[in-house]
């Protein structure tokens, strides 16, 4: 416990401040399992001032080298990511300090590596309780910062001198972390690709929209919550979850593994009309969807069953254009030009909709090397069904009955769908509709592989789609119209746990979304829109918030709480230091010192004698209940004349209002 | 009366004649009633004199006022045996110390040898002259003044003398306005008519009160932590003494006084702290004269911010 | 027109100097880094780092401006030093209203002085803070300004505010050891021969003693004679003291004058500890034989000044 208290002024906070800068990165769950274990044991050794790295400087400089060395050889083999081994470096370095004299430039050295790993947690994260650990770092280490440039000399501080600091330190950081707020409200948000490839949207995942399907490989499916796109929907269907299906693209050949289509595009034109609006569809929905940087690809997507595109403009650099879009039948619209947003109208005919597009004789083919075994498996799902149709749909409900879901990939594979079928017995979307379109073409039926999304949640107004909704179905040529077969297992969450438990997680899932879509996917599209309500007229502004979006009204108002809330924190603990006295009668005391500050007098640059005195000179109004007050606490605490509760609330209250 | 009462009629009895020195006053009386002798330290012409002589007027003590000068024997203070022929013996003619207040100004013009004889009466409270020891009155305070700027021909007190002073203070200038109005209203000399508020016999209660005065642990420690800094201090080359701080407790406990209080408090410690520890500091820098005592003033301001008192 | 002018200039170029220090530099190159991150990316999280980052050299400009404006700095002299001899200086800093942080006061002169520190300084309030400086030669100083800095509240930037504040400082030449200046009589002074001003009357009084057979009667104490009814003589002080006139050649310059001070300097101190009275000659300026601390600290005075052209 001495280590504690004879600790140099802003240690402890360095210490806040590199374990919040650790918990940053730590919530990407991506650090390797020692580094995990290193820190916290290094936090609680410099928390207890045991410092074993003191004074042998060269030997533990080395070792850290060593250990870099390794850790970007591993990069250089690529078992490593940079960005990974990055932060696994800082997390040492900062550990390596702490654990190293405890001298300003150590503790700076600390602070500064602690900042490195907080950008690397920024990188590596989108969780909502990154904010709180930033907040911390931040707090914390210009407290830790603003102590080590007053400690020079080792002059000590009264207690009173410490309050004035403190109180500018509070001030002071609380009015950066607004205009931290600030800057990120307004600076440009303009993907300017410095150094990048093209259209790379950045750290954090991406959809996997691309030209082919391609089954088996390494890696692991991206479960990003990057917002992949937005929808507006008309007429809005006024649920959370819009369980949609958004069709992106179509492919009909497959040679085994990979999937890819075998049409060509039209030239490019500004509306795209791909099927007339049938007319059992009275419910046609209208989407205005906004394609964000994290979407990563030019498809575009609809509601299941698209039948008009139109309207598109890409957002880029240079501003927004128009965009022509192109039609490749049977496959997919995309957008003609790179843009880093995208935005475009389009129509679907909703659940009822029927795609009557002529499939290709792709779509009935088969590969080459098919694995003998699918057909009797096929044979064997099928048995009983007698129209395609029932067949289709008995397919589909044994592949979904018999095989599990899986994010696991299985690694370079010869025949990843045999290895699906009959080896795991266990896959993902795209295993689950290549196996069902096969077996589709093997009883006749032509088939095709439709990837896109599935999901929705409302945000606001819109509807968010997440890189994470990604998906992969199946459909069959059935009757002169396409029917969409989706085999992949249902895998939705069990409600589990108590109310409380229950609530707790839905506010906190509240709070994780507002952080994405105010935060995390905060575009340059918000921020054009933010202009514009700066720039509209007050009074229409305000209409507009209470009838369309509440909570666009509501966000100003989470960032005043929130700041609210760590104003709280920090005047809590300061009060808390301040009460540490250890004589009852210091309670008094700081009661006194409380009203007397309330009313505008300086009680921090001296003791309240002095302060007594002065005032009696000066003859001010509170002059005479001062002086009984503070007389008294004198006698309480030095002359062992305890205060009865009584007399304390009557010369507390004579400080309250002044005596005539 | 109580002693605070007292305290404050003498002080605002004092301000008619000592004009806009209140906090100096206000440590004069602390000084009287702690039992201490005053040493005012400034430049001529700033009221030293007036401040000396309203304290002996206002408690009605008897009063002697001593120049000292170079040529000031031992026995011009303390007093003579003469030898009377008519009657074949010798009979004591007592000096000015056998009054209740002695005024000894300019203590530094006289030779060591007087300053000395002095000195050490005031600190045994009684002459021992030719194997006879004849006791002081009681209560009795000396006053001494001097002047700071070492012109030639004085003789600066020695460190160890020094010590025997409870407080030292300087008057400073006055503020202007006050030197106006003086200069307006000011008519004959104001000494003249100031009338005793209290006796001799009052001073020595007021002396017993200040006895009385407690002395919380806290307090006392708060004291001695201040004197340790002192000691360890890197500008100091002598920090102050056991008896120092018996000095400074002593006129703290009189402070006390003056807010009917029966303990001491760090308020009053710190109140009476540089007028009673700036002298009993032997500073480092060799250089004396002026600056090293606004210097240990300086010093042991910073002691009392630096020592944290407890609350 | 004038006026405006100049306070337009001054508002213009108020005086300050801002530095960044080794962290900030880190801290500087570390935000540069994140902000490229961040616009190469379009990554949010790191657009909010990047926010503080530049949030948090707002609020250091703005703080760190509270804390060096409005300050007034008053230097507390001693009276004359030592060349080459630390000596205490103080600041005596004070601030109409608010708060400052973390000042470090310094001479931006030849001074040689790491600088004062006053951690708080409370409107209203003058804080006195002490450093220690050395001045390398002798002579009239003049101290002409003041540089107050703060890292306040980051330590990210310093800001460094310079102060006109005119001082003189009188250095006097350096102390060391001195050798036994040639020509100093020796010998114990005997009788009333020794002093050729032991009956002038103009010395301080030693002692008092019944007057003997055969001393000049000029001794006599009249006033003592008149109280005790005896012949009083008086013994003065300067009957034991014997005097030296020490000179420093004016024409010198340079190294050797200073040289030549120095040791007219240690020979002072040597002779004063001895007994001697000693007088000074130095071009136009003439100090009569003497003793004691003001007189030592004359010669010292007219020391420091032989060569500056302020010999009065």
């Amino acid at each position: 416990m001495r280590g504690l208290v004879s600790r140099p002024p802003g240690l402890l906070s360095r210490d806040l401040a590199a374990l919040s800068a650790f918990g940053a990165v730590a919530l990407s769950g991506v650090l390797p399992l020692p580094v995990l274990i290193i820190f916290p044991i290094v936090f609680v050794l410099s928390l207890l001032g045991v410092r074993p790295l003191a004074g042998r400087r060269t030997v533990s400089v080395i070792v850290l080298l060593v250990i870099g060395v390794g850790l970007f050889a591993a990069v250089a083999l690529s078992t490593l990511d940079l960005v990974i081994a990055a932060v696994s470096f800082a997390t040492l370095v900062t550990s390596h300090r702490m654990l190293a004299e405890p001298t300003p430039q150590a503790s700076r050295q600390v602070l500064l590596s602690g900042l490195l790993l907080v950008s690397g947690g920024a990188a590596l994260t989108g969780e909502a309780l990154f904010a709180l650990l930033l907040t911390t770092f931040f707090l914390t280490a210009s407290w830790s910062l603003a102590w080590l440039v007053l400690a020079r000399d080792e002059a000590v501080l009264a207690g009173g001198e410490r309050q004035a600091v403190s109180r500018q330190l509070v001030v002071g950081s609380l009015t950066t972390l607004l205009l931290g707020v600030g800057f990120f409200v307004v600076f440009p948000r303009l993907s300017w690709n410095l150094a990048n490839r093209r259209g790379s949207p950045g750290l954090g995942g991406v959809t996997g929209m691309s030209d082919t399907v391609k089954l088996g490989g390494g890696g692991d499916i991206k479960t990003s919550v990057r917002v992949a796109f937005r929808a507006e929907l008309t007429p809005n269907p006024g649920v959370d979850e819009l369980r949609a299906y958004w069709v992106g693209r179509h492919f009909d050949s497959f040679d085994g593994s990979e999937w890819t289509s075998s049409q060509r595009p039209l030239t490019p034109a500004g509306t795209v009309v791909l099927h007339r609006a049938s007319r059992r569809s009275l419910g046609q929905l209208s989407q205005d969807i906004e394609l964000t940087p994290a979407y990563g690809s030019r498809t575009l997507v609809a509601i299941d069953t698209p039948t008009f595109f139109a309207r598109g403009r890409g957002v880029s650099v240079a501003g927004t254009q128009p965009m022509p879009l192109v039609h490749v039948p049977g496959d997919q619209v995309f957008g003609a030009n790179e843009a880093n947003t995208t935005t475009y109208m389009a129509t679907s005919d909703g659940a009822a909709g029927v795609d009557q597009t002529e499939p290709s004789p792709a779509a009935s083919g088969l590969p080459a090397g098919l694995d003998p075994r699918v057909a009797p498996l096929a044979d064997e799902l099928a048995r009983g069904a007698t129209t395609p149709l029932a067949i289709a749909r008995q397919l589909e409900q044994e592949l979904k009955r018999r095989y599990d879901y899986t994010l696991d990939l299985p690694g370079d594979v010869a025949d990843p769908l045999a290895d699906f079928l009959f080896v795991r017995r266990a896959g993902h979307c795209e295993d689950f509709a290549t196996a069902l379109s096969l077996m589709l073409r093997l009883k006749g039926i032509p088939s095709r592989l439709t990837t896109g999304f599935f999901g929705g949640e409302r945000a606001g107004a819109r509807y968010v789609v997440r890189a994470g909704d990604a998906h992969a179905w199946a459909e069959a040529y059935v009757d002169g119209a396409w029917v969409r077969l989706d085999a992949t297992p249902d895998q939705g969450r069990a409600a589990s746990g108590g109310r409380w438990a229950a609530l707790v997680a839905q506010s906190w899932e509240q709070l994780e979304d507002w952080w994405r879509s105010r935060v995390v996917d905060y575009s340059f599209q918000d921020q054009l829109s933010f202009v514009r309500s700066l720039a509209r007229p007050p009074a229409i502004a305000q209409t507009q918030s209470s009838t369309l979006s509440l909570p666009d009204g509501s966000a100003p108002r989470a960032v005043l709480v929130a700041t609210g809330l760590a104003m709280l924190g920090v005047g809590v603990w300061l009060a808390s230091r301040r009460r540490q006295a250890s004589h009852p009668a210091a309670d008094f005391l700081a009661e006194i010192e409380r009203r007397l500050e309330a009313r505008g007098l300086d009680v921090r640059s001296q003791p309240l004698e002095e302060l007594s005195h002065q005032l009696s000179l000066a003859q001010h109004p509170l002059s005479q209940p001062l002086a009984q007050a503070c007389r008294r606490y004198l006698e309480a605490r030095f002359a062992g004349r305890p205060l009865t509760p009584a007399e304390r609330s009557t010369l507390l209250a004579g400080l309250e209002t002044p005596r005539r | 009366m109580n002693a605070a009462d007292l305290l404050k009629k003498l002080h605002a009895h004092l301000g008619q004649v000592v004009l806009g020195k209140p906090d100096q006053t206000k440590l004069a009386l602390t000084c009287l009633a702690a039992r201490g002798h005053l040493l005012l330290e400034d430049v001529p012409g700033v009221g030293k004199t007036t401040l000396a002589e309203g304290l002996a007027r206002a408690f009605a003590l008897s009063f002697a006022r001593v120049q000292f000068t170079a040529d000031l024997l031992p026995s011009d203070v303390l007093g003579t045996q003469v030898f009377l022929p008519q009657q074949g013996s010798f009979e004591f003619r007592a000096g000015p110390i056998f009054h209740q207040l002695l005024l000894a100004d300019e203590l530094n013009r006289a030779p060591p040898r007087t300053q000395s004889a002095l000195l050490e009466a005031m600190a045994q409270g009684q002459v021992s002259l030719d194997g006879v020891t004849r006791p002081l009155p009681a209560p009795f305070v000396v006053i001494a003044t001097q002047n700071p700027l070492d012109l030639a021909g004085t003789y600066p007190l020695p460190d160890s003398q020094l010590d025997r002073f409870l407080i030292r203070l300087s008057l400073g200038h006055l503020d202007p306005a006050i030197e106006a109005d003086l200069l307006v209203s000011r008519r004959g000399d104001p000494l003249h008519t100031l009338q005793p508020v209290a006796s001799s016999a009052e001073l020595m209660e007021l002396q017993a009160a200040a006895d009385r005065v407690q002395v919380p642990k806290e307090v006392a420690e708060y004291a001695v932590r201040l004197a340790q800094e002192t000691r360890t201090h890197s500008e100091i080359e002598r920090g102050v003494s056991t008896r120092a701080v018996l000095a400074l407790v002593s006129a703290a406990r009189a402070w006390a006084l003056w807010d009917e209080r029966t303990f001491v408090s760090p308020g009053d410690v710190r109140a009476v702290l540089r007028a009673t520890l700036s002298h009993r500091l032997v500073l480092k820098s060799s250089l004396q004269g002026g600056f090293s005592r606004e210097e240990a003033g300086h010093l042991v301001d910073e002691l009392a911010r630096r020592v944290p008192a407890p609350r | 027109m004038r006026g405006l002018l100049a306070r337009l200039r001054r508002a213009l170029n108020p005086g300050r100097i801002l530095r960044i220090t080794p962290v900030g530099r880190i801290y500087l190159v570390l935000t540069i880094g994140i902000g490229v991150g961040a616009l190469n990316t379009g990554n949010n999280l790191l657009y909010l780092v990047l926010g503080l980052l530049l949030g948090t050299i707002v609020v250091s400009g703005i703080l760190s401006e509270r804390v060096i404006w409005d300050l007034e700095v008053r230097r507390l002299m001693p009276d004359g030093v030592f060349a080459d001899e630390p000596f205490p200086l103080r600041y005596e800093v004070r601030r109409k209203r608010g708060q400052a942080f973390a000042l470090s006061i310094k001479e931006s002169g030849s001074i040689a002085s790491p600088g004062a520190w006053a951690p708080v300084v409370v409107g209203g309030q003058p804080v006195v803070v002490r450093t220690t400086a050395t001045a390398p030669r002798r002579g009239p100083w003049a101290l002409q300004a003041i540089e107050v800095a703060t890292s306040f509240p980051f330590g990210i930037f310093e800001k460094i505010r310079t102060l006109r504040v005119s001082d003189t400082l009188l250095v006097y030449p350096r102390r060391g050891f001195a050798c036994d200046p040639d020509g100093v009589d020796r010998t114990p002074p005997r009788g009333d021969s020794g002093s050729s001003r032991h009956r002038d009357g103009t010395a301080d009084l030693a002692d008092l003693r019944e007057l003997a057979v055969g001393e000049d009667a000029r001794r006599i104490h009249w006033g003592k004679t008149a109280t005790t009814g005896k012949l009083i003589g008086v013994e003065r002080e300067r009957e034991e003291r014997r005097q030296v006139t020490l000179s420093v050649d004016a024409g010198l310059s340079g190294e050797e004058l200073d040289r030549a001070c120095e040791d007219a300097a240690g020979q002072t101190a040597l002779l004063l500890a001895r007994g001697y009275d000693v007088g000074l000659d130095v071009g136009r300026r003439h100090l009569r034989p003497g003793h004691g601390a003001p007189h030592e600290r004359r010669i010292l005075s007219a020391l420091a000044l032989v060569g500056f052209g302020d010999e009065r």
